[in-house]
């Protein structure tokens, strides 16, 4: 039997349910912070985050319908 | 590849002789913050910033397989001209312009070009290898990407809000 899907999750993944989706959110914002605070603000870092997300990007348009 | 890191090379040098780098270090601690809430969250709205132009079929049909490769390479690999559902792609614009300088804001440029590229011909690949997804699948598919992309944007506010603060102080 289908499972009951409900408002605002988008499928049966974990990572589908708002809750997990909010934690998951706040986990990003704080890691990016860490990250840039370890390496005292360099550019560095928001280059190298530059390129992993161009790189993601380009993957991921293809899904787009 | 090359006509993608070629692109935004030049985009780069234009950066790279304004005095904007860091305000654009906040520009992209705002922009991902907005953006990174209303994709992680799955919000309809807004839409990611963008053009809405696609590559039309006519430009492709009828030509040999060099001409579409070459105008699908310098079209799509640099990603500028044509639509993006994803608001990363406005996201590294503002962070090509947070490298500041030369040769630095042509090189990270280059590389975001590069990267997008390379990107975007492993995902043509990967299609062509594998049957086409069902409309449905593709849809859920695309939309976790979305959330994926949000997160993405998440972290890199974070790591914007601080540089920006470092360049403040």
């Amino acid at each position: 039997m289908a499972r009951q899907l409900k408002a605002g999750q988008l499928g049966d993944w974990p990572a589908d349910r708002p809750a997990i989706r909010v934690v998951l959110g706040v986990a990003a914002l704080a890691g990016g912070m860490a990250v840039a605070w370890q390496a005292a603000g360099s550019t560095a870092v928001l280059a190298g985050m530059a390129v992993v997300l161009a790189a993601g990007n380009g993957y991921g348009k293809a899904y787009s319908p | 590849m090359l006509p993608a890191a070629v692109v935004w090379a030049m985009l780069g040098l234009l950066f790279g002789v304004l005095p904007i780098a860091t305000a654009a270090a906040v520009a992209a601690a705002v922009y991902g913050a907005g953006y990174g809430v209303v994709e992680a969250s799955g919000m309809a709205r807004p839409a990611a910033p963008g053009r809405r132009w696609q590559v039309p079929q006519d430009l492709l049909l009828g030509g040999s397989g060099r001409r579409r490769v070459l105008l699908w390479g310098a079209i799509l690999g640099p990603g500028l001209l044509t639509r993006n559902p994803y608001a990363s792609f406005g996201m590294l614009v503002v962070l090509a312009a947070t490298a500041g300088g030369f040769p630095a804001g042509v090189v990270v440029a280059a590389l975001i070009g590069a990267a997008h590229a390379s990107g975007r011909a492993l995902a043509v690949l990967r299609d062509s290898a594998r049957p086409q997804d069902e409309p449905f699948a593709l849809l859920l598919r695309s939309l976790r990407w979305r959330v994926l992309d949000g997160m993405a944007l998440l972290a890199v506010a974070g790591a914007a809000f601080v540089t920006a603060g470092y360049r403040l102080r």
